[in-house]
């Protein structure tokens, strides 16, 4: 929307249909980032004979996929300025729910649904603590991330869940369509489909509201309590189905499951161009910072880099791409204010 | 004077609100008439501030009526105020500065269509943006700014921004809160063109300012409010500033400010070619003890711009910097005060005081050596009684010297960053926009902390975009426009045109 221009102001009549489009803004953050990537898998080309083939590059896919489902959620979270430290331990105590479930031979579409009650449960349960109890959203759920992975601790006794796999829960983690992996489609639905949240529904826009301004949002009649709920619910909603499609995935739920998923998370929407500070996020820009996080996880395996330099080289990553950001985003305010100036010299 | 029934638009009769330990607002009643520009005037604290809230329904009432055509209506929340036509542009600035105009006239009230059945709705930004546009332009024609976030766009858009998103919601009544605070001069002029406009549409403009002569330009009827009471109501020919000022502060103060003469000793600071590229250009100058030197100009004409690089806020491309006597090299704030020269910055809240600290932590953070004892071990004691050396010296109201200076009036907050300066003994003080946003009173009393600064020998150099107070204290006075200095006048020189005439360039 940002790009488009603004005349004629009306645009021929638009149907039902059209409304359900998806604006894809390709600005020039999205661009850079799909530069990286195709510089990444160039270079890969020719290193390895084995990165750029059809196999290997759904594999990254299927990797990224957890990681770029919880980022979703992280990316209307840090949108708002907040922070869901959380989800990590919610991919755990969800899929564990779901698996526990399932070895009690509830049904399945029971034993998902039970799963991801646990999970927006959780994450309201965040939300209001930190509405409520007035608790920054970082304390809030580093308390939560320690508290809910305790639970699934003493729950199993520290013993990991087994022998709950049946064929159609198999599917979930491990079935394909049309050869692609089941949890890289449900990733991309869910793009879709919040994408439109984000982008076309009242709440997308609050949600980025709320991180440029509270007072404007709140001056506007919007419900900030409520509002901030949601959005840590809808991240605890989004953890859980994460957590359910690992179940899945790993047959066996550890009581370590998603350990430190949240950072991969946080670090993917941030390589994405989604602001800690709040009022500023792209989606597509989250889905481009998971593969490039996985990406270069397969690489370095594929060129037999010593596994102990790839969280090295993410840390480096992370920096680059939020200095190409900060000093992207300075420029153009820098822009905007010599225009303002030129403009109140003219009048 | 008797007014018709259907005239008065709205009407409030013994509006009292009560908080922990304040009676905010006691038996507050007035009229507002239709298409009248009602002006609201009174100190910090004077409780225009809570009245506007309760109108616009942020806050409820304890008792009182409130008619709006007659009717007794209660407001909760703003959505309520702005069903029954009351919108209210506040003080602070309301937008979200990541969305854009459209997105933030309609923030909260966003026009959508079912696409998917009832449930899913979208947003229908073709006709929040045709009616944003078609406002907007009744300000600008151009509407290329519309989709870009407000953050970048200039103070008087913005402004003209929440006026049309107060006029979005059909309203009848405006309040506007301080609308002037963010403007420069010329750009105050065109707000109150649309004002007008507003106005002459038939919309009731309830209008809060500390800046009296603007009431005189816009207002029908003057209100003032002291104490959580309203004073009186006053048609406009019927007053002056120095009859409101005296009923604002419930006593008579002279409304003219003007320095003594102090002997003039040797210069003090002296600046010459200075230049930062793109932004200041030449700047020569000079301050000599026992002087008040002041800076005219714009907003954006470099002046704040000036002050911060002669203390080494900003980085500089040339410029020379002589304190004393002694050719002083400063590429930082630090440098600055170990020369001798101290900046009270325009920003209390973001760059002067550190708000969560205490009165006496603010009084002495800047020159912390001098509190330092044996092993770096401050020595709390003396902090002490410094702090409270200086809070009585300058009438600094405070319980005590460890409350956090958040909880401290604007005056008061600019009290004690004018004793942390103090505490470095400076040769020279810089004051940027020294009596922003405190009230009548207060002011009063820093002009004479400035006058008492200089009187006992020092220098200052000081910008201000109010230009009563500026010819009022100023020796001498250099007008600022476009980076480079344009003219000097000394004080029998100076009038209000002249540096008007320069500082908006009608020289050239």
């Amino acid at each position: 929307m940002g790009n488009q221009s603004p005349e004629p102001i009306v645009q021929p009549d638009s149907d039902r249909l059209k409304s359900l489009r998806i604006p894809l803004r390709i600005d020039g953050q999205i661009i850079g980032l799909i530069i990286f990537l195709a510089v990444i898998m160039i270079v890969m080309s020719f290193a390895s004979e084995h990165f750029l083939t059809y196999i290997n590059l759904l594999n990254i896919l299927q990797q990224a996929a957890f990681v770029m489902i919880l980022a979703f959620g992280m990316t209307f979270v840090l949108s708002t300025g907040g922070i869901d430290l959380s989800v990590g331990s919610i991919v755990g105590i969800s899929g564990g729910m779901t698996a526990w479930l399932l070895y009690h031979d509830v049904n399945m579409v029971m034993a998902v649904i039970g799963g991801m009650i646990v999970g927006t449960a959780v994450g309201i349960v965040n939300g209001l603590v930190i509405t409520k109890l007035g608790i920054s959203p970082f304390i809030a759920t580093l308390a939560m991330m320690i508290i809910a992975r305790g639970v699934l601790y003493v729950w199993t006794g520290a013993i990991p869940i087994r022998e709950y796999m049946s064929s159609s829960f198999t599917f979930l983690g491990q079935g394909r369509i049309l050869n692609i992996q089941f949890p890289v489609i449900v990733a991309a639905l869910l793009l879709l489909i919040l994408l439109f949240v984000y982008r076309r529904m009242r709440f997308g826009r609050h949600v980025l509201a709320l991180g440029s301004s509270e007072e404007a949002v709140r001056i506007s009649g919007i419900k900030v309590d409520r509002l901030r709920i949601k959005v840590y619910a809808l991240s605890g909603l989004i953890a859980a189905i994460a957590g359910i499609l690992l179940a899945s995935r790993l047959t066996t739920v550890h009581p370590e499951m998603g350990k430190n998923y949240e950072l991969e998370a946080i670090a993917a929407a941030i390589i994405g161009g989604t602001s800690l500070a709040g009022g500023k996020g792209s989606l597509v820009g989250t889905a481009l910072g998971a593969i490039i996080l996985f990406m270069i996880k397969n690489a370095m395996n594929l060129l037999n880099v010593h596994p102990y330099w790839e969280t090295i080289v993410v840390g480096v990553i992370i920096l680059v791409a939020v200095t190409v950001n900060i000093w992207g985003g300075s420029a153009r305010i820098r822009l905007g204010s010599r225009k303002a100036l030129k403009e109140v010299k003219q009048s | 004077m008797t007014v018709e029934e259907d005239q008065v638009l709205l009407s409030l009769s013994g509006i009292t609100k009560r908080f922990p330990g304040v009676l905010a607002l006691e038996n507050v009643s007035l009229d507002v008439r239709k298409g009248e520009v009602l002006a609201l005037v009174g100190e910090n604290g004077a409780g225009k501030s809570t009245l506007i809230k309760i109108l616009s329904g942020l806050y409820s009432k304890d008792s009182g009526e409130i008619r709006v055509r007659g009717k007794a209506v209660d407001i909760n929340g703003t959505k309520e105020a702005q069903a029954l036509g009351i919108s209210t542009i506040f003080q602070e600035p309301s937008l979200a500065p990541h969305l854009s105009a459209v997105q933030n006239v309609y923030l909260g009230r966003e026009l959508v269509k079912s696409v998917v059945g009832k449930a899913v709705r979208a947003m229908n930004e073709k006709e929040m943006y045709l009616e944003t546009a078609r406002l907007y332009q009744k300000f600008f024609p151009s509407v290329e700014d519309l989709h870009r976030p407000v953050g970048e766009l200039d103070a008087l858009k913005n402004r003209v921004i929440e006026i049309v998103k107060a006029l979005s919601v059909d309203c009848s009544v405006v309040i506007m809160d301080e609308p002037t605070a963010a403007l420069a001069e010329h750009e105050r002029e065109v707000l109150f063109d649309f004002i007008r406009l507003l106005k002459a549409q038939g919309v009731s403009i309830i209008y809060v300012s500390h800046h009296l002569r603007e009431l005189f330009l816009l207002a029908d009827r003057i209100t003032v409010m002291r104490d959580g009471k309203n004073v009186a109501t006053v048609n406009k020919e019927d007053t002056n500033i120095d009859h409101l000022v005296s009923m604002m502060v419930g006593r008579e103060i002279s409304n003219h400010i003007v320095k003594e003469k102090v002997p003039l000793g040797k210069v003090v600071l002296e600046v010459s070619d200075l230049n930062r590229r793109g932004v200041l250009k030449d700047i020569n100058f000079h301050v000599k003890q026992g002087e008040i030197v002041g800076i005219a100009g714009l907003a954006g004409s470099g002046r704040t711009e000036t002050v911060r690089a002669v203390v080494g806020a900003d980085p500089i491309h040339s410029g020379k910097v002589v304190v004393d006597g002694r050719p002083r090299r400063i590429r930082s704030p630090r440098d600055a005060i170990q020369a001798g020269i101290g900046l009270l910055p325009e920003n209390r809240k973001l760059h002067g005081a550190l708000i969560e600290l205490t009165v006496s932590q603010n009084i002495t953070v800047a020159s912390i050596k001098r509190i330092l004892g044996q092993r770096f071990v401050l020595k709390k004691r003396k902090e002490t009684l410094i702090a409270e050396d200086y809070v009585k010296r300058l009438g600094i109201k405070t319980p005590h010297v460890n409350q956090k200076v958040r909880f401290l009036s604007g005056g008061n907050q600019q009290k004690v960053i004018l004793a942390k300066w103090l505490f470095t003994q400076p040769k020279v003080l810089i004051f940027d926009e020294p009596t922003q946003g405190i009230d009548v009173g207060a002011k009063v009393e820093v002009y004479n902390l400035i006058a008492e600064f200089v009187r006992d020998g020092g220098a200052v150099l000081m910008v201000s975009s109010e230009l009563p107070e500026l010819m009022g204290l100023s020796d001498r006075i250099y007008v600022m426009h476009k980076g480079r200095f344009v003219c000097e006048f000394s004080r029998e020189e100076a009038t209000e045109e002249n540096i008007m005439m320069y500082a908006s360039g009608g020289h050239e």
